[in-house]
């Protein structure tokens, strides 16, 4: 519990021991290990799809308060328990992206200076070109459909694979492989123009 | 494959560590394409991923511990998975069940709050108080008398259960419970609102003829238990003497009607060694049996002026009396004969009897009207009646001889015949038309009505007079006669008791008339045989028989060997 770091890469021994502590013993410390790992990722896929951090964040943290209710529900699967699990977990910020749009309008401005996307021991211009870089991508991410933008975050931003973005969006892979196709394309023309 | 595969397939290829020059290489034909695509992808991947910032990471973090903190304070004792931790599931097994009470951790403990038995038991007690409630109106719905506020109610229940009862074939017994409640609810309510009390006599009256209709289709046998049942859970309530009037009125009334139309076996005085068969056709589907109290006086013998033939056609129709016409089965101490004979009841089957619904009763107007009705066979030749009559009667030892045939061949049906206004042998011309277009071998005993003129007699019908009536068995047939009125000598209607739903002639004979000739002061039902070449015995009353249609009735006495046999009572000696 102790050796885990926010952003390490999620391994499939440390997540099932993570969620078998949160499952049967209700560990705090189990949950936090999940916050962890997967707070960064439901950021960005929060912050795509809303373009508020402020937001994003808020309803970050209301996803990990959902997973400590539901994480029960949750069947540990024989492998590829990663993969579910953040496909899981990415559906439940989804859902509760979706409830707080129907609460509250979407945002129209994207507050991009508030990520906190760079890292600590890089330099200031690096982080500025960093910053300029993605944030032409996410100014020209709002351009794309949902679906493509869902396919674009997943995909080169959380760097799943076919198969984990398909159960995520819960389609098949030849249909994530077109759409996928589509929004490359979509991408660089609104990048050219 | 196509370029979609392909370039999934550089994608994936680039992210194991491959470069974009080597997956255009083996698809030159899409390089072009696949470049600028792979480029801008590796550039969307290389891009610096947005990531919380320190303090909304941290406050996440909080917040997430706190909540999880909470979750377990609450739902770890209670959570049922807690008995599995020690058996730690291998990384690459599925547990069994994923986490069975989810409704046990996500609901708090209810035991630690100190309401809940108080909350349990408060619902307890309204369960029981509605429970109650509803008992006690119940109680109070079936215990309601008219007048009250709930009464309505039950009213409105008990027609539901009648629609159901009735759908279900239990008419008759709806009707008899419906009486019994009304009853019961008469005496109960006695004299304190007499409005209500006569409504409910009303009520009752219609409830018992609703049940004697209900149950008139039913067998004989039936018919009888179900009445006779009714009746004694009926005289159950006869024990008050204290009721008033309209209660005990309608109690006894009640009683009454049911009694009439009950079967009633009464042992007849008769000079007849043997009890005779009584057969009486009636229309309605339940053979009424009936032992009648008959005297020697009351029947009408008739002399055999033909062989017994065979009478070719076994129904006969009688006119029906009216319920007012029904008396009850008792004998009526005057008339009483000294002699008893047990007459046995029976039913002939082959007679087919059909009796009109209504007849008039106690009308002597009508009765005097001349039989119009059409006799079975109207074209053979008739007798008078007062040679009959001589001849049945001039040889008193020859009735007696007859006599002892009688019982074992001689048929007795009820007759409606007015015993004050019989006719009398020597006026044939005018009402003593009594002919019996059956074989001479019959004797016709008729038992009249009491004193109204409208009760139901008892017509025996005796195949007598012949040696070979007697000897032969199988000639020994069932007449049923009918004493009516007929100006044409030909019909002879039977009044049968038969308009109620009992179907029962009361016997309750005043007087009696034989055929004799000599005997014109009494009134009878006189029979009159007729030698006619055909077996069929048509007995005719007087005229003055007020129970008798003599328009529609048609009486057609036909003797048939399977029918029951009555015996008759020994001729009248009178002189």
């Amino acid at each position: 519990m102790d050796d885990i770091q926010r952003g390490d890469p999620i391994e499939e021994a440390t997540l099932v021991n993570l969620i078998q502590r949160a499952q049967i013993d209700l560990e705090p410390e189990a949950f936090e290990g999940l916050y962890k790992l997967y707070a960064d990722r439901v950021f960005r896929f929060l912050l795509v799809r809303l373009g508020d951090v402020d937001r994003a964040e808020e309803v970050t943290a209301q996803v990990f308060l959902r997973l400590i209710e539901k994480i029960d529900k949750f069947r540990i699967a024989p492998k590829d328990n990663v993969a579910i699990f953040s496909a899981w977990l990415y559906r439940m910020a989804y859902n509760k992206m979706v409830d707080m749009l129907r609460r509250h309008r979407p945002a129209h401005h994207i507050a991009i200076e508030h990520a906190e996307h760079i890292a600590d021991h890089q330099s200031i211009i690096e982080q500025i070109e960093e910053q300029l870089d993605f944030e032409q991508i996410l100014n020209k991410l709002p351009l794309l459909n949902d679906q493509q933008r869902q396919v674009i975050l997943l995909r080169f931003v959380e760097g799943l694979s076919i198969a984990e973005t398909a159960q995520i969006m819960q389609k098949s892979e030849g249909a994530i492989k077109a759409l996928q196709h589509r929004s490359l394309e979509s991408l660089r023309r609104y990048l050219q123009k | 494959m196509t370029f979609e595969d392909i370039l999934a397939r550089c994608l994936d290829d680039l992210e194991q560590g491959e470069t974009i020059e080597h997956c255009v290489a083996r698809y030159p034909q899409h390089a072009a394409e696949l470049i600028s695509l792979l480029n801008l992808a590796v550039a969307v991947r290389g891009t610096p991923q947005p990531r919380l910032s320190a303090s909304g990471f941290a406050r996440g973090q909080a917040v997430v511990a706190a909540q999880a903190r909470l979750h377990q304070a609450h739902y770890a004792p209670f959570n049922p998975a807690r008995g599995l931790a020690a058996q730690k599931l291998p990384l690459q097994t599925a547990p069994t069940q994923p986490v069975v009470a989810q409704k046990f951790v996500a609901r708090p403990p209810k035991l630690a709050k100190p309401f809940l038995l108080i909350y349990k038991a408060q619902s307890a007690l309204i369960a029981i108080l509605i429970v109650l409630s509803l008992f006690a109106l119940a109680r109070n719905i079936s215990s309601s008398l008219p007048g009250a506020t709930l009464y309505p109610v039950k009213i409105l229940g008990e027609n539901m259960q009648g629609v159901l009862l009735t759908a279900a074939g239990q008419q008759a017994a709806w009707h008899a419970h419906q009486t019994e409640i009304r009853l019961q609810e008469l005496t109960r309510l006695g004299q304190q609102d007499p409005v209500a009390s006569a409504q409910l006599a009303q009520t009752i009256d219609q409830q018992v003829a609703a049940t004697l209709h209900a149950s008139n289709q039913w067998p004989t046998e039936q018919r009888n238990q179900f009445l006779l049942a009714w009746l004694t859970r009926l005289r159950t309530l006869d024990k008050n003497n204290q009721w008033p009037n309209v209660v005990a009125r309608t109690l006894d009334q009640t009683l009454a009607t049911i009694q009439t139309a009950t079967q009633v076996t009464i042992a007849v005085p008769t000079t007849s060694p043997e009890p005779i068969q009584v057969v009486a056709p009636t229309s309605t589907p339940a053979a009424v049996q009936i032992s009648l109290p008959t005297t020697a006086a009351h029947q009408t013998t008739m002399e055999p002026q033909l062989p017994a033939p065979t009478p070719p056609a076994p129904e006969v129709t009688l006119p029906a009396a009216t319920p007012a016409s029904l008396h009850p089965p008792s004998i009526s101490p005057d008339l009483a004969p000294a002699t008893p004979t047990v007459l046995a009841t029976a039913t002939i089957a082959p007679f087919m009897v059909q009796l009109p619904q209504e007849t008039p009763v106690g009308d002597d107007h009508q009765s005097e009207q001349p039989n119009k009705a059409a006799v079975a066979e109207p074209e053979q030749p008739t007798a008078p009646v007062v040679a009959a009559a001589e001849s049945q009667t001039a040889d008193t030892q020859d009735n007696k001889e007859q006599a002892k045939i009688r019982p074992s061949t001689s048929v007795t049906t009820s007759l409606d015949s007015g015993p004050e206004k019989a006719s009398t042998p020597d006026n044939p011309g005018e009402s003593d038309t009594a002919t019996a277009t059956a074989t001479p071998a019959f004797g016709i005993a008729d038992t009249p009505t009491p004193a109204t003129g409208s009760g139901p007699a008892i017509v025996t019908v005796t195949p007598f007079g012949t040696e070979a009536a007697t000897l032969a068995p199988a000639e020994q047939t069932a007449i049923v006669s009918t004493g009516t009125p007929a100006a044409d000598k030909t019909s002879t209607p039977v009044a049968m008791p038969s308009s109620t739903e009992s179907n029962i002639p009361t016997s309750a004979p005043a007087k009696t008339s034989t055929s004799e000739p000599e005997n014109t002061q009494e009134s009878t039902a006189t029979s009159e045989p007729v030698a006619t070449p055909k077996p069929t015995a048509t007995a005719k009353p007087t005229k003055s028989d007020p129970t008798n249609t003599p328009d529609k009735n048609e009486a057609t006495d036909e003797p048939q060997p399977t029918s029951t046999l009555e015996s008759t009572p020994t001729p009248k000696k009178r002189r």
